[in-house]
């Protein structure tokens, strides 16, 4: 090989690694009060833009549970310099995606597209976050899907039951109010509301922008200067939902027929982003892994014994399953809670479960909109999106004795909710 | 430049972006060892993950009455003891020291595995899927165990509503051989099989030449398969399963029915199946049903103004689910019960209108092309997941198929989707379902001019 052809390989191994390491890079900067998170990936030609309105059901009154999902749905539908047909008519044509989401922590409207269309996608995007019509016609048709969506969470035993752990845990709290809203606060919105929410939820110091995909920092910056440079900045700072506590255990029976029961037991966990945060990751996988083995592999007692934590920015852990002997079961699982506080697990359980739980957290990062979502998470969560990219590091850093500290912490007092028509019920097997 | 020097460039250049011989379309690349276990490597080296799976022409579709249900219950025993493993519990602990996540489904025509972990357990990885594929034991105390684990998947399909729905008109639809179109299966046969017959089916379908071995991720295609090459290729062929145990072709709907399905629901479901192409025989018709469906997907056609912006339904679907043994062709809408009637009147006529030359337009149509590419293009970001789509595909319809899907696509006319409807969809006999809440199914009785006892109350099953 001569000296020449060498360079010009080192040259294109140089290159390839080189935009390996760009994409690895976050930045971020600030227009009119407005935070903006980038990503560059050039790896494919999608474009994922997001812009999230920070607060959830902290912003809302029990009069206005479902307010702002409902604003923001029907905020996509039309907007000044798109009437419905021609936004749809634009979105079609380059099978643009523009989407909007509410949970209990905050919003948001999302825009998926290929880098091609992405200028002419962000247009309607920017369009539907700063201009939309509200048309009376619009509301009432979203309206009527969205009270029928609330009805038909009774008709799915999981979402019923998610529904029902959550009005048993956070009682008091800020979640309690529905962030999907209710048949009566649904029925009750105007047109005239959603405007003048809308104009509320409108200011920077309440936004966030979280953009990964194939374009350049300097596009992106023009773009987002050209069309939030004038909006009001405000003064929104984000109320924090408190921690829950549970000082006795509980059991909420909810009678349905149905062929198996659905029971999820909750309790109180730490906040995401801390030690004991990336503690309970682990250990709640460790838990998954040993409920799994005990109830379905040894016992076959259930189909989906689980575990989790949920991300929020107040935390439950849980351990679930469906089962047709709850009693049986239930006990069973509590024993492996009970075995989690009283026995530190093995270094190689711990190896072998980080190098696992990784491999889900890859997979849960592969696409640009998955990726934007958790830096988005962990700035709106006040952890600061620069801790997502080190969230392997913290993870590494979990110890057996932080598991048995945390598990011995957290996992008792549980709120269990059952779903079904049990035979026979020992309530004294739940009190846990 | 000498034309030399551009000539060593331009192969170094193809030597960077991995192309082989076996190069084809999005990444994905293919080779079939000697014995004709198909390899496919699909790469995408986004995050440092691959992964391993195995992809089986297996499913209801093959299914006699008296094996219901045991493609689904063979899946479940995929993760057990095998030659090189005990039990399930050691077995689950290779898959933690091996960083693996997995998982396994089953559907009409295709059973896959897969097990997505660290790059650098690939090699184990590929060993693994080798010996839980080819070596299984099916240990009775382990079959015995899992039957409850099976049922207790049934059960939670069966506190769902919308699986009554599906049951009963997929019963009608697929009316002399349901059995090869019932996945879950059913609870006595699950509940009484036998080692043998797991065995039957490992030895009549699980063979190198009725499977494909699928790699994704941060894997190039001669890492890929090289290492298939040197594991798989012990995997002894078998005759082709197909020659013997021929898979019936389901006949067509004798009459237009209707059932109506009764359980406490806050809402009315229609779901309308008619009998659909087969993509080995009619593969044009395939492309136009896809294309059609998402003509009327569009919040623009007349379709979803017609039924959704007119206030009607909550929403609205026409599509086609591709198979190679009759796909069906369904229809599903959501309204109120107040608005049924004017619900499934309007959802007919405009089953009329669907032919007639304006009913959608020259954009609509090419918008769907643009959809379906794009859609492929968004799916691809994700590996761990494209690799399910690209094994389905394979299974049912050909890997070319789907590496030729978004030109034969573009190919498609109005002339096409005329042909299609006509030939499977106007006056052809289809099965309509309701599901309604039992207080309000008198009305939905009377609408649809029901007389007692002519149809199945499914409330009493």
């Amino acid at each position: 090989m001569t000296q020449r052809t060498k360079l010009v390989l080192l040259i294109l191994f140089g290159l390839l690694f080189s935009i390996s390491l760009n994409a690895q890079e976050v930045q971020s900067f600030e227009v009119n009060g407005l935070k903006v998170i980038f990503k560059q990936n050039t790896s494919n030609d999608i474009v994922s833009a997001n812009m999230y309105f920070k607060g959830g059901v902290t912003n809302l009154t029990e009069k206005q549970a479902g307010l702002e999902a409902i604003t923001l749905d029907v905020s996509s539908k039309a907007t000044k310099n798109y009437p419905k047909d021609k936004l749809n008519a634009a979105l079609e044509r380059m099978n643009s995606q523009i989407n909007s989401s509410s949970n209990d922590d905050f919003s948001s409207v999302s825009l998926l597209c290929v880098k091609q269309n992405f200028d002419e996608s962000w247009k309607i995007f920017t369009d539907v976050i700063l201009n939309p019509s509200f048309n009376e016609e619009d509301l009432n048709l979203e309206r009527e899907k969205l009270i029928s969506a609330v009805k038909q969470v009774n008709d799915n035993p999981d979402a019923l039951l998610q529904k029902e752990v959550s009005h048993e845990f956070y009682v008091d709290h800020p979640y309690s109010i529905e962030v999907n809203g209710t048949e009566e606060t649904l029925s009750s919105f105007t047109s005239d509301d959603l405007k003048a929410y809308h104009s509320d939820m409108l200011e920077t110091s309440r936004m966030l922008l979280v953009v990964v995909g194939n374009t350049t920092l300097s596009d992106l910056k023009s773009m987002v200067n050209n069309s939030f440079g004038s909006i009001k900045k405000g003064s929104y700072v984000t109320k924090m939902p408190p921690e829950v506590e549970m000082s006795e255990p509980s059991l909420k029976v909810v009678y349905r027929e149905l062929p198996t029961n659905y029971i999820q037991g909750t309790y109180s966990a730490p906040e995401r982003g801390t030690d004991e945060g990336y503690t309970m990751l682990i250990a709640s996988s460790i838990l998954r892994d040993r409920v799994f083995e005990e109830v379905r592999t040894k016992r076959s007692l259930s189909y989906a014994p689980a575990a989790f934590y949920r991300a929020s920015f107040s935390n439950y852990g849980a351990i679930y399953v469906t089962a047709v002997n709850p009693d049986t079961t239930i006990k069973v699982m509590i024993n492996e809670l009970q075995k989690m506080k009283d026995e530190p697990i093995s270094e190689k359980e711990l190896t072998n479960k980080i190098r696992q739980f990784l491999t889900g957290y890859y997979m849960g990062n592969e696409t640009n909109q998955s990726q934007a979502n958790g830096l988005a998470f962990y700035e709106l969560a006040g952890i600061g999106y620069k801790q997502a990219v080190k969230f392997i590091d913290n993870v590494n850093k979990v110890t057996a004795a932080d598991i048995q500290k945390a598990s011995q912490k957290y996992m008792k007092n549980l709120q269990f909710v059952l779903i079904g028509n049990p035979k026979e019920l020992e309530v004294s097997s739940f009190m846990y | 430049m000498t034309r030399s020097f551009r000539i060593f460039l331009l192969f170094i250049l193809i030597s960077l972006c991995g192309v082989s011989v076996y190069a084809q379309k999005y990444g994905i690349y293919k080779k079939t060892l000697d014995n004709g276990l198909d390899v496919i490597v699909i790469n995408n080296p986004a995050v440092p993950l691959v992964t391993v799976e195995i992809d089986v022409k297996n499913g209801a579709y093959t299914e006699s009455p008296g094996y219901d249900g045991l493609s689904h219950l063979y899946e479940h025993m995929f993760f057990k003891a095998n030659s090189k493993i005990p039990n399930q519990e050691a077995y689950m602990e290779r898959l933690r020291e091996l960083g693996a996540i997995w998982n396994g489904t089953t559907s009409e025509e295709r059973v896959n595995y897969f097990i997505t972990a660290p790059v650098d357990s690939l090699k184990e990885c590929v060993q693994f899927m080798y010996n839980a594929v080819t070596s299984p034991l099916f240990l009775k105390d382990e079959l015995v165990k899992e039957r409850p684990v099976v049922t207790g998947e049934y059960d939670r399909n069966e506190a769902n509503p919308y699986f009554h729905l599906n049951r009963e008109v997929s019963k009608r639809v697929w009316w002399k051989y349901y059995s090869r179109k019932n996945v879950i299966g059913d609870r006595d046969v699950i509940l009484s099989t036998t080692p043998e017959k797991m065995k039957t089916i490992q030895h009549r379908y699980y063979i190198p030449n009725n499977s494909a071995l699928l790699l994704a991720g941060d894997i190039t295609p001669e890492k890929g398969f090289d290492l298939a090459e040197k594991i798989f290729s012990k995997w002894k062929r078998g005759p082709n399963p197909f020659d013997e145990y021929k898979v019936p072709e389901h006949p067509p709907i004798p009459e237009n029915e209707v059932v109506v399905v009764k359980k406490p629901v806050n809402a009315v479901t229609m779901q309308c199946v008619w009998q659909g192409p087969s993509v080995g025989k009619d593969p044009k018709s395939t492309y136009a049903a896809d294309v059609l469906s998402f003509i009327l997907g569009q919040e623009t056609s007349k379709f979803h103004k017609d039924l959704v912006e007119s206030g009607l339904a909550y929403g609205v679907s026409f599509s086609y689910y591709t198979l190679n043994h009759t796909g069906p062709i369904t229809l599903f809408a959501q309204t109120s019960i107040d608005k049924f009637d004017a619900c499934q009147k309007a959802v007919f006529d405009e089953l009329k209108k669907m032919t007639d030359p304006d009913y959608f337009t020259n954009e609509q149509l090419e918008n769907a092309k643009t959809i379906l590419a794009t859609n492929e293009q968004y799916g691809r970001e994700r590996a761990s997941q494209f690799v399910h789509t690209v094994g389905f595909w394979w299974a049912v319809a050909g890997l070319d198929y789907y590496l030729n899907y978004i030109d034969n696509l573009k190919k498609i006319t109005r002339e096409d989707i005329k042909n299609y409807l006509e030939k499977y969809v106007v006056d052809k006999p289809h099965v309509l379902g309701v599901l309604v809440s039992p207080d309000q199914a008198e009305k939905v009785d009377l609408i649809l001019n029901i007389k007692e006892g002519e149809i199945k109350d499914d409330s009493k099953n």
